[in-house]
């Protein structure tokens, strides 16, 4: 089952503006390897299932799989065949509003070969150009 | 211990984002020095070498600047949002003899036996505070799990740490771990607009009739 809230304040929201980039959620924190976006835009929760099915078929029970985003925002549409007009359509799908720098997905427990490997399938299944990253060393 | 790097830096009068992005392009960095009660120096470094340095775990510079030489902390790094490049550095000084607060990185050392058993090791905790003097700052701190057996956990109160190194996380906190990973259940083929949250706040209407079907009396009353 795809991912959505289980408790909102409002069914429906407008569709906002992704202007500028992340920062937050913008370094790999609890993996070792992490795909980040270098796109803004909206991922919806059948992407982020579909991403997090081709990972873990290819890592079959080896390492961990963090998923950094969760769709918070409900997207509406009119059905087919309707009038325009009568109101705003129903809620339709759950999106995750992601800007450049957002840490999609984190893996840890698998070298980096593996991991570099299983996130290039988790990327086929983004709508955004995603990038490779490992984490940082703590130097502060 | 205390690995240091000696970096050649220059004060820096042109101050401002403008000309520090001026700076950026020729591969210099921005940076600034202060503490010890001394004067704020706003200084430029080599980009490469403070980079390469970094990713080494350096955490102790030697600093010449104008001929004099300063000991000093890396006290913050900023990253532009790709966390790509650095784009600013500061510096706090440091006498040899200070104790300090540093944060240092964990690493895992050696296979576990409880991996073979099935187990996946997990770090959870990937870096950790710590005081020491100056001169005994860890490139990183080594975590060691050849002895790690299926189900066992290595807390911070387990670290071995060197006599004059105090970790300051908490003592429960876990660092890493080895364990089955229970294999997910099969995602249920949801229908389309099946399912919808639970709106806070709105009273729950009367459920629908049985002849609605299950799927139905998990819909929202307010549903189309």
């Amino acid at each position: 089952m795809p991912l959505m809230p289980k408790r909102v304040k409002f069914r429906k929201s407008q569709r906002g503006k992704m202007k500028g980039n992340a920062s937050r959620g913008n370094y790999v924190a609890f993996g070792d390897y992490g795909l980040q976006t270098t796109e803004g835009s909206w991922i919806t929760a059948r992407q982020i299932e579909a991403g997090r099915v081709a990972c873990s078929h290819y890592l079959r029970r080896e390492g961990r799989l963090f998923i950094r985003i969760f769709p918070h925002k409900p997207v509406s549409a009119k059905p087919l065949e309707t009038r325009m007009g009568k109101g705003k359509g129903e809620p339709e799908f759950w999106v995750a509003v992601v800007k450049p720098g957002q840490v999609l997905f984190e893996i840890t427990g698998v070298d980096e070969r593996t991991a570099k490997q299983a996130l290039a399938r988790v990327a086929h299944k983004m709508p955004v150009n995603c990038r490779f990253v490992a984490r940082r060393h703590a130097v502060a | 211990m205390a690995h240091t790097t000696q970096l050649q830096v220059q004060s820096r009068t042109a101050l401002g984002s403008r000309s520090n992005r001026r700076l950026r392009r020729t591969g210099v960095l921005p940076g600034v020095i202060y503490g010890h009660k001394q004067a704020i120096v706003p200084i430029t470094l080599p980009g490469k070498e403070l980079a390469l340095a970094l990713d080494h775990g350096t955490h102790l510079f030697d600093l010449n600047l104008d001929g004099q030489s300063e000991k000093a902390l890396i006290k913050e790094v900023q990253y532009d949002h790709l966390g790509k490049e650095i784009i600013h550095v500061d510096f706090t000084r440091v006498s040899l003899d200070e104790r300090v607060r540093v944060t240092v990185s964990l690493e895992l050392k050696g296979e576990a036996p409880g991996e073979k058993d099935g187990g996946v090791v997990q770090q959870i905790l990937n870096e950790i505070e710590i005081e020491c003097l100056v001169t005994e700052i860890p490139d990183s701190v080594l975590v060691d799990i050849s002895g790690m057996a299926l189900d066992a956990e290595i807390r911070v109160k387990d670290l071995k740490l060197p006599e004059n190194i105090k970790a300051l996380a908490e003592k429960e906190q876990m660092v890493v771990s080895c364990h089955t990973i229970e294999e997910e259940a099969p995602a249920e083929p949801a229908a389309e607009g099946a399912a919808e949250p639970e709106v806070i706040g709105r009273k729950v209407e009367e459920a629908p009739a049985p002849a609605a079907g299950a799927a139905a009396e998990k819909k929202a009353p307010e549903k189309k």
